[in-house]
């Protein structure tokens, strides 16, 4: 079945200015990006170990440049994931050390493009070089974040506890999608799965933080299942009598639900606690309205 | 001298030495 085409930067979701907050923090950013300027020597380099007929040289210097490049990219990235790591008051380590990872690259690229011309070894001073190249990346880019902040104590109970209501919202949420399926019009399937997939953004964050799990279980319990019974309510009334006002009105609610949904989704990443009661406020409204409707 | 401070040289030293090992300026190499 064709989909909308639309993802997490697309123009009209709500998650892509917290993504964006997430960005490398000044300074580092602009050093990462020189990294990348300072391998650039190295192909002009190889070329010239082409011309020269030596194949140990010209073989060195293009791996040292892919290295190199490497390295600069994994630092990037690495400084991304610790800003994110940064931006949010509880988060889980990356999974890969990218900037330790960056450094050792960095040392393997420095090694093999000081790689002596003409011979068949590195030689000690390259392996002294790589070395202090290793040691001065370091230093200079520093650690990755090692230790998840803000999770202490909470890992295994509120796993258990995140894991138990992130299935039961899916139930709702599979039901909510049959209940729609039953009506055989693709655009309302695709406008559930559209807000299916909010949610399903919303559990993933939960699992990446058990500690939304509070705020967010009037959303997985009392939402959710909200919107599963308006869902079986209009495809009671809809299947019997095709009312384009009573469809307005359906699709009016998921738009909301789904707003809703993302708008909370993000809140919980600035853990903006007080601005997330409004919204909640906001949407039972709305849901007692449909209910009092339907 | 603050922290930032010498990681910024430490940033500056291995930039130098990442380009120069490129240009091939160590002795028998390039």
């Amino acid at each position: 079945m064709g989909r909308r085409f639309g993802g997490r930067f697309s123009p009209g979701t709500d998650a892509a200015p917290a993504a964006r907050r997430a960005g490398p923090k000044p300074g580092a950013g602009g050093r990462a990006r020189l990294m990348f300027v300072a391998p650039l020597p190295l192909p002009f380099t190889g070329f010239a170990a082409i011309v020269a007929g030596d194949v140990g040289a010209v073989v060195a210097r293009f791996s040292a440049f892919a290295l190199l490049i490497l390295a600069a990219w994994l630092l990037r990235e690495g400084l991304r994931a610790e800003a994110a790591y940064r931006a949010r008051s509880r988060a889980r380590p990356p999974a890969l050390p990218r900037k330790a990872l960056a450094a050792l690259l960095t040392g393997g690229g420095v090694f093999l493009a000081a790689w002596p011309a003409g011979s068949g070894g590195g030689g000690a001073l390259g392996l002294v070089v790589a070395l202090l190249a290793v040691l001065l990346q370091l230093f200079a880019f520093g650690l990755d974040p090692m230790r998840g902040k803000g999770l202490a104590g909470l890992e295994s109970m509120s796993g258990r506890r995140v894991a138990r209501a992130v299935a039961r919202a899916e139930q709702r949420l599979d039901e909510m999608i049959a209940a729609a399926a039953g009506l055989n019009e693709p655009a309302l399937e695709r406008r559930v799965a559209a807000f299916a997939d909010s949610a399903r953004a919303m559990f993933r964050q939960i699992e990446d933080d058990p500690r939304d799990l509070a705020a967010a279980r009037r959303y997985l319990s009392v939402y959710l299942s909200g919107a599963r019974d308006a869902t079986r309510r209009f495809a009671g009334l809809y299947g019997r009598r095709r009312d384009p006002a009573l469809r307005a009105d359906f699709e009016a609610l998921l738009a909301d639900l789904q707003q809703n949904f993302e708008a909370a989704r993000g809140q919980m990443l600035l853990d903006d606690r007080s601005a997330f009661d409004v919204e909640i406020e906001v949407l039972r409204e709305r849901l007692r309205r449909e209910g009092v409707k339907g | 001298m603050s922290f930032r401070a010498l990681q910024w040289i430490a940033f500056l030293l291995l930039f130098a030495l990442v380009l120069t090992v490129s240009l091939g300026l160590l002795p028998g190499s390039g």
